[in-house]
């Protein structure tokens, strides 16, 4: 076995350091998780070495995104009335809450009110029999007081007593 | 009479009230003194409406068939001194036509043949 042999099998053996196997940038390449191997890129828009197609795959998903984005925001947009009217139904329904509380306590006050209404309307109804009563008193008219203006009752009140007083006369007269 | 129910019997034949004629009729026309019931008969024939004239003609024992006849004659006299007589004429004929007793059709009668002679 001569030198140039021995060189073989060590060069064979040490691998030069400045020899390149794959031009392939992916640093797991030449490493193996369990029988598989990674050949994909971690950082596609970071290589130097890509392709044009590649680049534009890159590029259509920097679109995409974009539009994703933009969609996004869209449905933000959207979607903001609707909470805003989320809220508002929040708000009217703890305002009907507060309201059926609220209830009782108007209830109680109408209540309140009705019956003032009633005992009022009763004291009108005492005083509108105290009215009567008092129409019923026998008013005797003097004679300034005996004119169309005054009421037919009091005329007849005043006529029957004047009747009476003259029926007392004649009786008077009789017995003396 | 006492001048106080003279006054009320006036006042009364005066007053607008219809209801003046029922009281006319309840305590004037049933009194005892003769010239209360005269001075209503001619009250109520002064007011000249159906109703007051209708006290005085259609009812027996008032007004032309008060069995008083200075009452009735004073009655009579006032509704010839009406200047419109048409209400008196249509309640006389009505009496003579159709009232039940024959002494209020006979005197009825003789009033309007005194009014057609006036």
């Amino acid at each position: 076995m001569g030198i140039r042999a021995i060189g073989a099998n060590i060069a064979s053996k040490v691998a030069s350091p400045f020899t390149r196997k794959t031009t392939s940038t992916n640093p797991f390449e030449h490493n193996s998780f369990s029988g598989r191997v990674f050949k994909g890129s971690a950082l596609i828009s970071a290589d130097l070495f890509q392709t044009k197609k590649i680049k534009e795959a890159s590029k259509l998903k920097m679109m995409s995104a974009s539009v994703v984005a933009a969609v996004s925001n869209f449905g933000h947009r959207i979607s903001q009335p609707i909470v805003n009217f989320a809220k508002n139904v929040k708000a009217s329904i703890n305002n009907t809450i507060s309201a059926i509380k609220s209830v009782p306590q108007k209830v109680n006050e109408i209540s309140k009110n009705v019956s003032n209404k009633i005992s009022e309307s009763l004291n009108l109804e005492k005083l509108h029999l105290h009215k009567e009563e008092a129409k019923d008193i026998v008013k005797v008219l003097n004679l300034h007081q005996i004119n169309t203006k005054a009421s037919i009752a009091d005329l007849k009140n005043t006529w029957l007593e004047e009747n009476k007083i003259e029926a007392a006369r004649k009786v008077s007269k009789e017995v003396a | 009479m006492n001048k106080k129910i003279r006054r009320i019997i006036e006042t009364l034949g005066k007053h607008e009230d219809t209801e003046a004629i029922s009281v006319l009729e309840e305590l004037g026309t049933n009194s005892q003194d003769d010239e209360v019931r005269e001075l209503t008969s001619q009250v109520l024939v002064r007011k000249n409406i159906h109703d007051a004239l209708k006290v005085v003609i259609i009812n027996k024992g008032k007004g032309i068939n008060d069995m008083s006849p200075v009452v009735a004659m004073s009655t009579i006299n006032e509704i010839l001194n009406l200047e419109n007589k048409s209400e008196a004429i249509k309640i006389l004929d009505d009496t003579i036509n159709m009232h039940s007793d024959e002494e209020v059709r006979e005197n009825a009668r003789s009033v309007k043949s005194l009014l057609s002679l006036s």
